[in-house]
């Protein structure tokens, strides 16, 4: 028998011995990847819903989720979880697609400034067109919207300078944006705020080429800011749950979108050295766990498929030692002093106040 | 205790006949700023005059200090005979706004708030949804669950008096915390007086809010206690960041003495 190319081959490159014939829960579909976090990494994360599994588990695993916007500490921890700081390393809320990435990063140096400024849902109601659903009950004047919107940018571009890891999630390519200047919205207008108006609004399935245009452009972007950013790009396995696309069916458009983004990625991680993927798309759908990584509704995918993504995630990503958790608590404690000190004052002059000291 | 005599000066007019009436009675129960209508009353006794309303104040034990002369339950036991003719008024909590807005917090930070008072530059802005969420939270976890059980205690008209607005005088505050945190104070400063009222208007609006859910009426401080901003008056400062002094507490007997006149109740059991 001849030799050839595939004699000399892994296992992984093999079905039969990476797939067909593994137990589902040992698949471990990992190409290339030569990204090391250790505890001391910052790892920045954003995208679309399932990015939020990423940060949670990283966030539990001790390792150092790095937090650019973390909420003033006032604010107990359960409080800022409720008001959406932490989910992501910003409170940028979701964000789906690569031109809404690219978009934020040029807003957050103010290379651009959409013409849409600010939605508003009720007399005193106010959201944020571009994270209209991050901020629980909505703002209660523009002002306030502007002034938390430029806290959140300014800590944008802290995250984007100072993070060593970016994960990214893309979700969708479908989106909608403004006529007016190409501003993309993350829920099409009148769902979550604002008020469709198609003289206005435009929907926008992304091409391939203009993924990886915007992409690439993103990846330039980080590294002029920052030179040693490495990035982590992810295709979210999570279907579309409706298309706009003309005459669609979801399914299909689900496979559109899921693809160009799977190619973009593998494009930008071809082209660039900092730009690397991991596979948890493959891991959520790949056919060898008989679709037990979905829940019901087939969209949500369940914990043990996250858990499945994460572990295989730390397992090539890190040496398995994260430490940082000791760190994370005693920093919590110090900001809580503040607020324990206060409720003691306050407490003892309410006490006090029975010795009628006037 | 600062009980309202039960017998009427109707009854004792009739010389001692069996009262066909009885007055109609104003039980007030709070914690600290109850102290300041107490303090009133004891003061209007001491000058030969009376008070129709009975204020009490939570009963506490801190660090072997005994302050307040009721505990909850009794005040629930007392107000339970009490009818549509008489007034419960309650003075619970009330300083939760002061916990977040009195000594400066290491990392500055200010709020905008539907009232659109001014925001302080270059601070940390926290969203205003953000301070409600917690602070109803806090309040459905303490004063809420306090002013529900005397709802349903008592067919009686139930009224919440609103706390005093804070002080605007932040040397006032600064110099008459000399006790525990005297070492706090200096090095942390105090926070600036328009968070502190914009503190306690959120405070205010959760709780007027709440109390509108459980049927209670709402007394705002009296209009001659607070100055054109908003603040306390200094005049009704006690001595100490966010309690009113007994002439707070006179104005606060005055509001109830007129929103709940006393006159006999004989047309009424008719």
């Amino acid at each position: 028998m001849s030799a050839h190319p595939y004699k000399a081959l892994e296992s992984k490159a093999f079905w039969r011995r990476s797939v067909a014939e593994c137990a589902p829960g040992s698949v471990d579909p990992v190409g290339i990847f030569d990204v090391r976090i250790d505890p001391q990494t910052k790892v920045a994360t954003a995208g679309s819903c399932f990015a939020q599994h990423i940060a949670r588990y990283l966030k539990n695993s001790g390792f150092a989720y790095y937090v650019a916007e973390p909420g003033h500490p006032i604010l107990p921890e359960s409080a800022r979880a409720r008001q959406n700081y932490g989910l992501f390393s910003c409170r940028y809320g979701n964000i789906y697609t690569a031109r809404q990435l690219l978009q934020l990063f040029e807003r957050s140096y103010g290379r651009f400034t959409p013409a849409e400024d600010v939605w508003q849902n009720g007399p005193k109601t106010f959201v944020d067109p571009f994270r209209p659903t991050t901020q629980p009950g909505g703002y209660v004047s523009p002002e306030e919207m502007e002034a938390d919107r430029a806290q959140h940018l300014r800590a944008v571009r802290t995250m984007f300078e100072t993070l060593d890891v970016f994960v990214f999630t893309l979700g969708l390519t479908e989106c909608w944006r403004s006529k007016e200047d190409g501003a993309v919205f993350p829920i099409c207008p009148g769902v979550e705020g604002g008020t469709f108006d198609p003289d206005r609004y435009e929907f926008y399935n992304q091409p391939v080429e203009d993924v990886i245009a915007d992409l690439a452009a993103f990846r330039d972007s980080l590294h002029a800011v920052n030179p040693k950013a490495q990035i982590i790009f992810t295709v979210s396995p999570v279907p579309l749950v409706a298309t706009a696309e003309p005459g669609a069916h979801v399914l299909s458009a689900t496979t559109y979108s899921k693809s160009v983004l799977r190619v973009a990625a593998e494009a930008l991680r071809q082209r660039f050295d900092n730009v690397h993927y991991f596979p948890s798309y493959e891991i959520i759908t790949g056919a060898f766990n008989r679709g037990e990584y979905y829940a019901p509704d087939l969209r949500t995918v369940v914990e043990d498929g996250v858990a499945h993504v994460m572990r295989l995630f730390l397992q090539h990503a890190t040496d398995g030692r994260p430490q940082a958790q000791a760190k994370r608590v005693r920093s919590e404690k110090r900001q809580n002093d503040h607020l324990e000190t206060a409720r003691r004052m306050i407490e003892v002059e309410c006490d006090e106040v029975a010795l009628d000291r006037e | 205790m600062n009980a309202a005599p039960r017998t009427s000066a109707i009854a004792r007019l009739r010389g001692g006949q069996k009262p066909a009436v009885r007055e109609r009675r104003i039980l007030l129960f709070g914690d600290s700023h109850a102290h300041a209508v107490q303090t009133a009353i004891t003061k209007r006794r001491g000058k030969g005059q009376s008070s129709h309303v009975a204020a009490y104040r939570l009963l506490k034990n801190k660090k072997d200090v005994r302050v307040g002369n009721s505990t909850l339950e009794d005040f629930l036991a007392l107000i339970r005979d009490a009818g549509p003719e008489d007034l419960v008024v309650s003075m619970i909590g009330g300083n939760q706004h002061a916990v977040y807005s009195t000594i400066q917090h290491p990392q500055p930070f200010d709020f905008f708030n539907p009232e659109r008072d001014p925001v302080e530059a270059g601070v940390d802005i926290v969203p205003f949804h953000a301070l409600k969420d917690l602070f109803a939270r806090g309040l459905r976890n303490g004063d809420v669950r306090t002013l529900e059980a005397i709802r349903k205690a008592t067919s009686a008209k139930v009224v919440h008096v609103i706390p005093p607005p804070p002080k605007a005088d932040n040397e006032h505050i600064a110099k008459y915390h000399e006790t525990l945190f005297a070492k706090d104070l200096p090095e942390r400063g105090v926070s600036p007086a328009m968070l502190r009222l914009k503190f306690w208007k959120l405070q205010t609006r959760l709780l007027s809010k709440t109390c509108a859910k459980l049927d209670i009426d709402i007394l705002m401080p009296p209009d001659r206690v607070i100055d054109e901003l908003g603040f306390l008056r200094p005049e009704f400062y006690a001595h100490d960041a966010t309690h009113g002094n007994w002439r707070y507490g006179e104005r606060i007997i005055r509001q109830l003495e007129k929103m709940h006149p006393q006159m006999p109740l004989e047309q009424d059991l008719k």
